[in-house]
């Protein structure tokens, strides 16, 4: 049921001011939206069948596993190779060259030829070459030390404890998962052929779904290996709330940068999800539901550990300022304009964490409102130039649309603290000190801020000699400015989409940046290592491969450590 | 070798980054290369050849000789049209869909045949493009009609040596005329995806090591720090 408030206009999205400040991004929640959240969605709803059609392991788990998988539209192979890691080459950096498994979604069969290829390859990694029939590569490391447990555990015939998946919630680690072309493997276009993976990551993330199934197959064999008399399967509870973890540096932070209209595109469905939430009547079933997700959300919080001392008290203060969102939200009435309301209370009265973890509350309550939404994420990327836009009204675009660029004062040293770039080493994007390290001159072109504030005071001054002009000639007369006018034109039509801050300045943290966008991929149990590298967790308490089919509710984000039976 | 088509786009960019394109330059100018090759008009081959003038190439203005509501003549004073596509093909565009056609021609540019990896994204305008241009013993033209990013393509032999036509390129951009028919091309836009396209190995290489200027050499503290994996501390 919707209802018209008073003020007989229905509430606008929010400003992008507000939703694209850098701080806020680095405060968002995985939701319904979320691209692994669709990927199962799509996975239960059209009952895709996963089978197992090579499971070559030794006792260690070393060797080869092979699953199919047919969906109403296609059949899938995701072939994983599992192998030794000597300790000295353990490491989660883009630089690494060896990993605990390596593996590739490949779509159709796999045939004798193209596995001894892809067994000469995908160990390889970024080194390795790949053809269009494989649309995913990726590779992960193990948690040595759930890893070790969890087997010992199984293989004793008791039940790892849930504890020790609340503080690390996956057996196995990615550390890079890549899509659209790379080393060969299929564009993205491919993708959008098919009626599976069509919007932005889902095959991957669906990969990742893959390796959490294997994850749990492998150790029960490992464990079955050890002891074949005492060995017990992992409880059903744990499998369901184990994730597949993921350890994200810097390269994240420059594909926002330079993807603005998918990031906007992104935004824009999660704002459009919140302002049609905040059109519907808040009834009574869905008050009820809105308290047990509070509920849920705020044990999900407090289960998520981190050494992060930054983190650590952004979490405390979320759970602060939930236990009072409840308190007020238990002593209101049932009454039309109620999410409205909690969303205002929110505002005035809690974090941008808390506020932001409402935001994905919210989202829950209406699926019908929200989910064709998830449907949207994907667009159309590129900028064309409006030539013949008046010169007075290319200034007066700049100086609406991008007044908080040429707020900035970047004359300002603080201002130009750090520059990006990519390492030698594997082209590893990294963070410098302009002052004190070398390679300023190389820097990533990640500069907005300053790209527009040089472009507005060469147009100024152009338009001194020749105000009548178009856009077209003061791009012949300063070619140099194309690009940055032809972006500022283009995202001039988009709601959201540039990030509002200056990614050199001192004060940036690249943590925020890293989490919008994991935010949006479904990644919960944020912990920080620095400000510049975060491993999280996804998939914890997704169904299981095995209730593919079973009725589905759709209601497995913010998952909670269970209790195990024979538990007190 | 065969490379996709984001990897042809990712190492052209990198490849004009190392040559200090302006900032969003060098997106626009891959996705001209990778249109191209994609196109099946061997994107990387023309890039092979741009490099030897780009390499020394500054960005500098670009002189318009005349204009006029529906002409437009550019000097690009021996630059690539890389640098000027952009501006030149979307001026002659607002003029054709003002006036139902438009004529642009830049004089002194090169690289000429990657004016196309541009016109390929103006197929969804509803107009036509005619683009000519000649060396000392052929004429090219290519036509894309409306709504479709594959041009027609086709090579004249000249039967003299032409007159100099000051390394020049023609846009002609309507809403009308007749085109050339298809060619053997059609198709071969999207069976070039699945099977991803072929490049020459050593042009590959030699832009990979153009968008190695841009790497910064490791040291241990970069190593250390500058992924951020270490704590702040």
């Amino acid at each position: 049921m919707s209802y018209s408030p008073s003020e007989a206009t229905p509430p606008a999205l929010r400003p992008a001011d507000q939703v694209m400040d850098l701080d806020r991004l680095g405060s968002h929640f995985q939701s319904r939206l979320s691209f692994v959240r669709s990927s199962m969605r799509r996975m239960m709803n059209e009952q895709w069948r996963i089978q197992r059609s090579c499971f070559d392991l030794d006792a260690d788990g070393f060797g080869t596993a092979i699953y199919r998988i047919d969906t109403p539209h296609a059949h899938y192979h995701c072939v994983i190779f599992s192998a030794y890691l000597p300790p000295e080459k353990r490491s989660d950096r883009v630089i690494a060259d060896q990993w605990d498994v390596s593996f590739v979604l490949v779509a159709g069969d796999v045939d004798e030829q193209q596995l001894a290829h892809l067994r000469r390859n995908v160990p390889l990694q970024e080194a390795g070459r790949f053809d269009a029939r494989v649309l995913v590569l990726s590779r992960a490391n193990r948690s040595l030390r759930n890893f070790d447990r969890f087997l010992g555990a199984l293989a004793e015939g008791v039940q790892p404890q849930p504890q020790q998946l609340a503080e690390v919630g996956y057996l196995y680690r990615t550390t890079a998962v890549y899509g659209n072309g790379k080393f060969g493997i299929a564009d993205f276009s491919c993708l959008q052929g098919t009626a599976d993976f069509t919007q932005p990551f889902s095959a991957q993330m669906f990969t990742v779904y893959l390796l959490r199934h294997f994850s749990i197959e492998q150790i029960e064999h490992m464990a079955r290996a050890r002891n074949p008399q005492r060995a017990v399967e992992l409880d059903v509870a744990l499998q369901r709330y184990l994730g597949v973890g993921n350890s994200t540096g810097l390269g994240m932070a420059p594909f926002l940068v330079n993807h603005p209209q998918l990031v906007n595109q992104w935004v824009w469905a999660r704002e459009t999800a919140l302002a049609r939430v905040m059109e519907q009547a808040a009834d009574l079933p869905e008050v009820q539901r809105m308290r047990a997700l509070l509920k849920r959300a705020h044990r999900h919080v407090q289960q998520s550990v981190t050494d992060d001392q930054r983190q650590s008290v952004i979490d405390q203060r979320t759970l602060a300022d939930l236990d009072l969102l409840v308190e007020w939200f238990d002593s209101q009435p049932v009454c039309a304009d109620l999410w409205p309301r909690v969303q205002a209370w929110a505002q005035t009265h809690a974090s941008q964490g808390c506020q932001e973890l409402l935001v994905s509350l919210l989202l829950e309550l209406y699926p019908e409102q929200v989910d064709p939404l998830a449907e949207q994420m994907a667009v159309k990327e590129g900028f064309r130039l409006n030539a013949d836009m008046p010169l007075a009204e290319l200034r007066a675009l700049i100086e609406d649309h991008y007044r908080w660029a040429l707020d900035f004062d970047l004359n300002d040293p603080e201002a130009n603290h750090f520059f990006w770039y990519r390492s030698a080493e594997k082209e590893e994007p990294r963070l410098g000190e302009r002052a004190m390290e070398p390679g300023a001159e190389k820097e990533m072109q990640l500069g907005i801020a300053h790209n527009i504030q040089r472009c507005h005071a060469a147009l100024l001054a152009y338009m001194e000699q020749h105000p009548q002009q178009q856009t077209a000639h003061f791009l012949l007369a300063r070619p140099h400015f194309k690009g940055t006018v032809c972006r500022l034109q283009g995202m001039a039509r988009c709601a959201y989409g540039e990030i509002r801050a200056n990614l050199m300045d001192r004060s940036m943290l690249p943590i925020d940046l890293l989490r919008c966008k994991l935010a949006f991929f479904g990644a919960g149990k944020f912990d920080p290592k620095s400000s510049r590298w975060v491993r999280i967790t996804l998939f914890q308490g997704a169904p299981l491969v095995s209730e593919i089919g079973q009725p589905f509710s759709d209601d497995w984000n913010f998952a909670v450590m269970p209790t195990l039976s024979g538990e007190v | 070798m065969r490379v996709s088509f984001n990897e042809v786009q990712v190492i052209s960019r990198k490849a004009f980054e190392g040559l200090g394109f302006a900032p969003g330059d060098c997106d626009d100018a891959a996705d001209m290369i990778a249109r191209l090759q994609q196109q099946g008009l061997d994107g990387i081959g023309a890039l092979k050849k741009a490099l030897a003038f780009l390499h020394d190439e500054v960005d500098r203005p670009i002189e318009t000789c005349y204009e006029d509501a529906a002409q437009l003549t550019l000097d690009a004073h021996g630059q690539s049209v890389l640098r000027c596509a952009a501006q030149a093909v979307e001026l002659g565009v607002s003029k054709a869909l003002r006036g139902g056609s438009a004529f642009i021609r830049i004089r002194h540019c090169h690289n000429r045949i990657l004016l196309l990896g541009y016109l390929a994204r103006c197929a969804d305008q509803g107009l036509n493009f005619c683009v000519y241009w000649r060396d000392a013993r052929q004429e090219l033209v290519a036509t894309f009609s409306a709504g479709d990013s594959q041009p027609s393509l086709r090579v004249h032999e000249l039967p003299q040596p032409a007159m100099s036509d000051e390394q020049s390129i023609n846009v002609l951009i309507s809403r009308h005329f007749t085109l050339l028919p298809r060619l053997s091309l059609a198709g071969k836009h999207s069976q070039s995806l699945a099977d991803g396209l072929e490049v020459d190995d050593e042009v590959w290489g030699m832009l990979k090591k153009l968008g190695e200027r841009v790497l910064v050499e490791s040291t241990e503290e970069s190593r250390r720090r500058g992924a951020g994996e270490s704590s702040d501390a």
